[in-house]
């Protein structure tokens, strides 16, 4: 989904920076990480995100890079950024109690003697 | 001389009294086969589904339904591709090999009858595309020309098996109870109604030894043997009363607090954003007012610091977007997300509308995007009638369903409003799709239906010009 990837990607997740970050430290902390790709470090390998650990790779530091380097649209990953990112993905909220008793039947195809679509 | 001429008349009138009475033993012998053959077909159709169709045979099952004239009356042609795809149904695996011999089987006939729509439903299923047989199965159930029963009994027991499977059991009680449903989906019907203790819609409810003769007739009785016995310890209700109504909803607790966002209001936004970016079933769980909290977290966050923070930082990353123009892209990308997600939700448009502020440019959105979908769908329809490009029936039943389908989604999302915005556009193209359909076509089967389906919208919307027209169309 859009608004997933939306945070997800966002490039300063990518390179675990903060909003805040000077140009000099997105290109340090970007070279650092590719550096540490190469060598296939298991540190670098994820990165956090408010929806929780997300794989890293080197095409992803390098858009997020390149993405940083143009101000306009830093200004806009910026905005999508205030969130700090999160150890664990949110939780999902409580499901609408639901007035039925009778739970789904898992084989109802099977009892036709068809399988399951 | 006289007498020899006498005793050979004689002989002609004996010999032709022996070839009347074979042709007479003859007669009376195909009469008794065929009525024997009428008593058997019933158990012989049983025997088939339980053997080689069981067994996933599909050619063999497709050429030897050719027997069952009686079974498949009014559509011989389409039972036999059924008996196929009910063959197809059973494999363990989805053979797409197969399953285009029998579209080909299907192809091969000119209209389409319900038997072959049953078929087409069957064998979509069997690719997995389970929305697409949905709506051939309910189509068929809806056929409303002469219609082997034995089609409708199919089609009722694979809508009723996926109603079971997705928990959506009124609808399991409704379909359960028609007058072609077959034992299995009867007794699903009236366990589902036990247990939920619910009136079947002209049933009584059913008793012990009824829920059990019911399981016994069933197939798959292993499978369905703990629904019944949860229907079992569930008490008879006798006398349904008009349950009370429940207590005032006490106001929900937000679901992340404010306060623990620091005074961040965009934080705290983001964070709801993201919480429901990523829930999985979502129309389960976002409903209006937790909608509203998500709108009035992001209104929050425009009123307060947005702007301010936005200003600063144009200022130190010398950006040529004056921050007005950054801010007012931010609120457009939001509110398009927030339609989308009202959407997955099927959250109505009012309750977007009523939360204000951003959810009421969402709705806007929203509303927009649903409109735009209908049309296009709309258009193509126009363009393929008036260029006469004609598709073979089952997809021509599957493009009217996938259309069907968007309007009635946007008509539930949008309410009547959009309903009235979408109906002379859609009333005209599928008018002139429909009488294509039915004159050149003779597709009688396929544009009957979209008569009265255009009738019905045309009450509701208040229509009274295409009233009067299908009406004429439908013969009332």
């Amino acid at each position: 989904m859009e608004s997933e990837r939306r945070i997800a990607d966002n490039p300063f997740y990518v390179l675990g920076l903060r909003p805040a970050a000077t140009r000099i430290d997105v290109e340090r902390e970007g070279q650092k990480l590719l550096g540490m790709l190469e060598l296939k470090l298991k540190a670098a390998a994820t990165y956090m995100t408010p929806l929780g650990p997300r794989p890293r790779s080197a095409d992803l530091v390098r858009t997020a890079m390149a993405e940083l380097r143009n101000p306009d649209k830093r200004l806009l990953h910026e905005f999508w950024a205030a969130l700090p990112p999160a150890a664990e993905p949110p939780k999902p909220p409580p499901a609408a109690k639901l007035d039925d008793e009778v739970v789904a039947l898992a084989d109802a195809f099977a009892a036709f003697g068809w399988r399951r679509p | 001389m006289e007498a020899a001429v006498i005793v050979t008349l004689l002989e002609i009138l004996v010999r032709r009294a022996e070839v009347l009475t074979v042709v007479l033993f003859a007669f009376v012998i195909a009469v008794w086969l065929l009525v024997i053959a009428s008593v058997l077909e019933p158990v012989v159709w049983r025997a088939f589904r339980r053997g080689p169709a069981r067994a996933g045979l599909v050619k063999l099952s497709t050429r030897a339904a050719a027997v069952f004239r009686g079974t498949f009356e009014h559509d011989r042609a389409g039972g036999r591709v059924l008996a196929g795809a009910l063959a197809l149904m059973s494999r363990r695996a989805h053979d797409e090999e197969l399953a285009g011999w029998l579209e080909g089987q299907l192809g091969e006939r000119e209209a389409l009858g319900a038997a072959g729509l049953v078929a087409a439903g069957l064998i979509a299923a069997s690719r997995g595309q389970r929305d697409a047989a949905r709506d051939l199965m309910t189509s068929a159930t809806h056929w409303e020309r002469a219609a082997p029963p034995m089609a409708l009994t199919i089609a009722g027991e694979w809508l009723v098996a996926d109603a079971a499977e997705r928990g959506d059991w009124p609808a399991v009680m409704r379909l359960g109870v028609r007058g072609d449903a077959s034992p299995t989906a009867r007794f699903m019907a009236f366990a589902a109604a036990r247990v939920r203790r619910e009136a079947l819609v002209g049933e009584p409810s059913a008793t012990d030894v009824g829920l059990r003769w019911m399981w016994w007739r069933s197939s798959g009785r292993a499978l369905l043997r703990p629904l019944l016995v949860q229907a079992l310890a569930t008490p008879r209700v006798l006398h349904f009363r008009k349950p009370t109504p429940a207590p005032m909803a006490e106001p929900a607790a937000p679901l992340l607090d404010p306060a623990a966002f620091a005074g961040d209001p965009l934080a705290h936004a983001q964070a709801l954003h993201a919480l429901w970016s990523t829930t999985q079933e979502i129309e389960r769980q976002l409903t209006p007012t937790r909608a509203a909290e998500l709108c009035k977290a992001w209104d929050a966050a425009f009123a307060g610091p947005v702007l301010e923070r936005l200003t600063e930082r144009c200022k130190a990353l010398a950006v040529v977007t004056k921050p007005e123009v950054a801010a007012a892209q931010l609120r457009r990308t939001v509110g398009e997300e927030l339609a989308a997600l009202a959407q997955r939700a099927q959250l109505p448009l009012p309750a977007l509308q009523d939360c204000g502020g951003i959810g009421a440019e969402a709705a806007t959105l929203l509303r927009s995007e649903l409109l735009v979908g209908v049309e296009k769908l709309s258009q193509a329809l126009r363009v393929r009638t008036r260029d006469k490009r004609a598709l073979p029936s089952v997809d021509e039943m599957r493009e009217w369903n996938a259309f069907k389908r968007a309007y009635e989604r946007a008509a539930t999302l949008g309410g009547l409003e959009v309903r009235r915005l979408m109906f002379p556009d859609v009333h005209l193209n599928v008018c002139n799709y429909a009488v294509w359909l039915w004159n050149d076509r003779k597709e009688y089967g396929i544009s009957g239906p979209l008569f009265r389906w255009l009738l019905a919208e045309a009450e509701a919307v208040g229509d009274e010009e295409a009233i009067a027209l299908q009406r004429k169309n439908v013969g009332k």
